[in-house]
């Protein structure tokens, strides 16, 4: 009987201990941080932006509820990150948690005079901090973007991840970024946003919105070039999914206008060779394209003949794309696309002789891009309602 | 009347203890010395893993009902069995104390941050206290709940894992050259070796069963497990960034979100690694105990059980954090150090085993 009495003051005791609380955190006493804005201070080196959803103001007695702002969005200056961050949380009445911080925007003006290595480290150290937050490079203040009002989400932060979903492409976040830094063959790059003046002429439109408007090239920590359309537009051919992409091209006859096609499947292959004791590379772009418009009239899409007209135009326009798009990469010595990594994975030897001086080497290795399109659709239809038959026959009689 | 396990549990028991710890914390120092080839690390270290255990199970089927010590003391009284017995549970007290202080700082750092680790200390302990008393049994039984679903979750995780691999992650074979490789392989011996502790469970094994087949199936389905898992954290983070991670193991589970509404699902899969953590403490305390309680021919436990629960308990603060720990399994004397233990019990073993055939030959010719 003593035994079992024993037994029960045990596990009693051991049940109120398996609840793991050690110390009392209520969920009212937490702040939890979406996204973090990082600029260039005016009054000391670094300015961190903090932005926190509000608690929904309670109903007063008879009255409307108090109109305040849903996001808390907090900034303080300090010489460091965590003195910053320090800075903050003495002016925040609840108590700051990052488990939930789903974006970091880094001003681009900070990226190019401080570097984001110490904001990387920062990140990478804390524990609350996931690796699944996804790093911005922002093109003016990083801290606007924090106090722009979403139109489609409640939080801006939310409302970035949701852009960035919607547009599809490439999918990059901080761990990704983490693999490339730690990397000796590839770059780091993050997609860039911007705050755009009046998106619509509504009365109810708010003032600003932010957009997805290109993508910040890294070399070592430091932000070297952003790119913008149309080599942007190329990008995730390279590190992501091109699939959904539109691409416009000029019509076979230049003054006729332009035709679009949506991308259905794309596969960017990169094939390293050895030329004179240095590393080319040979770039097959193939896809498989739906049509989405036409001003060539050139008929019926479904005739190969008019198909293969439109397939060379767009392969053509696509390949000077991506020859745009290396060229800028190897004019700012930056390699996001792990052309590196090929040249490592063929040829070992020669890639450890370089002694960590791919970067060098890539801007001076060739690159020759060959690009093939087949048009497999033209979405519902097999020619566009223009030019009629009828016209299309008196073209002909013209030329 | 002994406890007897089947095959089975006693595998899971063998594959727990070769898994559970070195899951945490060998991939961070593996990915440094030798990148890529980790996985590879961890299978040729693992050959020295079952290398051991079987050896250990050779040595203690020499002996009567495969109790080596038992054996030892009985044929030429406790003095005979006491050096293999003490070297035998001191190197066990150590690895329990470790896995408890592994277990603490893990719990304490990500799952149940401010929570200090003398809180936790006592829980676990209390729990390993209970299971050791309750024999052999409960232990492996709790094992083999622990090791079924480990082996669903990480037979599942490269579904979840499939679109983090990316071709800028893989480097060339042997990239880093036979230099890391060795180094890391060096790193493991003191875990993989641990196998060892087959020599308390043998005992218990089921006469029915072949024992080298369910060691080599415990032994080498761990390290197989191990290698799977350290080839995954290359995959996913490459061949440098693991090797600057505090717990690569766990960033493998805390990547993956299926959409923004589906993630952290670390949070149950680490529920499993401590139950397995918390086995580790109470198999090598269970060892340890097993040992001396034969050797000293002490029929209730609960006393040995208890004192050196709390020496376990003691010893895990001293280490005060989990740079000092990751720091150690990485310094070559550390290293040596529980290699030699591993081999210093196994000599001692195969010289009982030689001394008493040639007296039992002796008798049998006289």
């Amino acid at each position: 009987m003593a035994s079992r009495a024993r037994l029960l003051a045990v596990l009693l005791l051991l049940a109120a201990m398996l609840t793991g609380c050690w110390s009392r955190i209520e969920l009212n006493d937490l702040g939890i941080v979406l996204g973090m804005a990082v600029d260039v201070g005016e009054a000391d080196a670094i300015r961190l932006t903090l932005a926190m959803p509000r608690p929904l103001p309670q109903q007063e007695k008879g009255g409307s509820p108090a109109v305040q702002e849903p996001v808390w969005v907090v900034a303080r200056e300090a010489r460091n990150f965590t003195d910053a961050l320090g800075f903050i949380r003495m002016a925040s009445a609840r108590r700051l948690v990052f488990h939930h911080l789903r974006v970091v925007l880094i001003s681009e003006e900070y990226a190019r005079k401080y570097g984001v290595g110490d904001v990387l480290d920062t990140l990478t150290t804390d524990q609350q901090i996931r690796l699944t937050v996804r790093p911005f490079v922002v093109e003016g203040r990083a801290q606007e973007v924090l106090e722009t009002v979403p139109q489609l989400r409640p939080f801006q932060p939310t409302n970035l991840i949701g852009i960035l979903h919607a547009r599809g492409g490439a999918e990059w976040r901080l761990k990704n970024v983490m693999v490339a830094r730690a990397s000796e063959t590839h770059t780091m790059w993050m997609p860039v946003v911007r705050v755009i003046q009046r998106p619509a002429m509504t009365d109810q439109s708010p003032p600003t919105a932010v957009e997805l408007s290109g993508a910040a090239l890294f070399r070592r920590d430091y932000l070297q070039r952003i790119v913008h359309q149309p080599e942007y537009q190329v990008l995730p051919w390279f590190v992501g999914n091109p699939v959904g992409a539109t691409i416009s091209a000029p019509c076979p006859d230049p003054d006729k206008g332009t035709f679009s096609a949506t991308v259905l499947s794309g596969k960017v292959r990169i094939r390293p060779e050895m030329r004179d004791n240095q590393v080319a590379f040979r770039v097959e772009v193939t896809g498989q394209l739906n049509l989405a418009r036409s001003q060539c009239g050139l008929g019926k899409v479904e005739a190969p003949e008019s198909r293969r007209v439109l397939e060379e135009a767009m392969a053509d326009d696509l390949r000077v794309r991506v020859e745009r798009f290396i060229a800028t990469l190897q004019e700012s010595g930056t390699d996001p696309v792990g052309f590196g990594k090929m040249a490592q994975l063929a040829f070992p030897t020669y890639f450890k002789n370089l002694h960590h001086r791919w970067l060098e080497e890539w801007q001076r290795a060739p690159v020759t891009v060959v690009a093939r399109v087949i048009i497999t659709q033209s979405g519902l239809s097999t020619a566009p309602a223009h030019p009629t038959e009828r016209e299309l026959q008196d073209q002909e009689k013209q030329h | 009347m002994q406890q007897q396990i089947s095959g089975g549990l006693y595998a899971a028991v063998l594959a727990i203890m070769g898994s559970v710890m070195p899951y945490m914390l060998l991939p961070r120092a593996l990915v440094q010395y030798a990148g890529q080839e980790a996985w590879l690390a961890i299978l040729l270290g693992g050959l020295y893993g079952l290398a051991v255990s079987l050896v250990t199970v050779w040595a203690a089927c020499r002996f009567s009902h495969r109790d080596p010590v038992k054996a030892l003391r009985c044929a030429f009284g406790p003095w005979a069995a006491l050096p293999v017995a003490l070297l035998y549970s001191a190197l066990n007290l150590l690895l329990s104390a470790l896995a408890l202080h592994d277990v603490q700082t893990f719990t304490s750092i990500l799952l149940l941050p401010g929570t200090p680790g003398w809180v936790l200390a006592p829980m676990i302990a209390g729990v390993a206290i209970y299971a050791v008393v309750r024999g052999v049994e409960p232990v492996s039984r709790i094992a083999f709940a622990v090791f079924l679903p480990m082996v669903l979750v990480i037979l599942v995780l490269p579904t979840g894992l499939f679109r983090e691999f990316d071709i800028l992650q893989i480097d060339p074979f042997l990239y880093r050259g036979l230099d890391g490789l060795v180094r890391a392989i060096s790193v493991t011996l003191a875990w993989t070796g641990q196998s060892i502790v087959a020599l308390s469970f043998i005992r218990h094994l089921s006469p029915k069963v072949n024992p080298y087949l369910w060691t080599a199936i415990g032994v080498g389905g761990a390290h197989v497990l191990l290698s799977v898992t350290m080839a995954l954290i290359t995959l996913v983070f490459g061949s440098v960034l693991p090797g600057r991670l505090l717990y690569p193991g766990f960033e493998l589970f805390a990547i993956i979100a299926v959409s923004e509404a589906v993630e952290r699902i670390q949070a149950g899969v680490m529920v499993l690694w401590l139950a397995g953590g918390l086995l580790k403490v109470t198999v090598n305390l269970f060892a340890a105990v097993e040992e001396l309680s034969v050797t000293f021919n002490v029929h209730r436990r609960g006393w040995i059980t208890a004192v050196l629960a709390v020496i376990a308990m003691g010893a895990a603060q001293i280490l005060p954090g989990p740079l000092q720990r990751t720091g150690l399994t990485a310094q070559a004397w550390w290293n040596i150090l529980h290699v030699g233990l591993q081999l210093a019990i196994l000599l001692l073993l195969a010289i009982g085993a030689l001394v008493g055939r040639l007296r039992q030959g002796a008798m049998a010719s006289g």
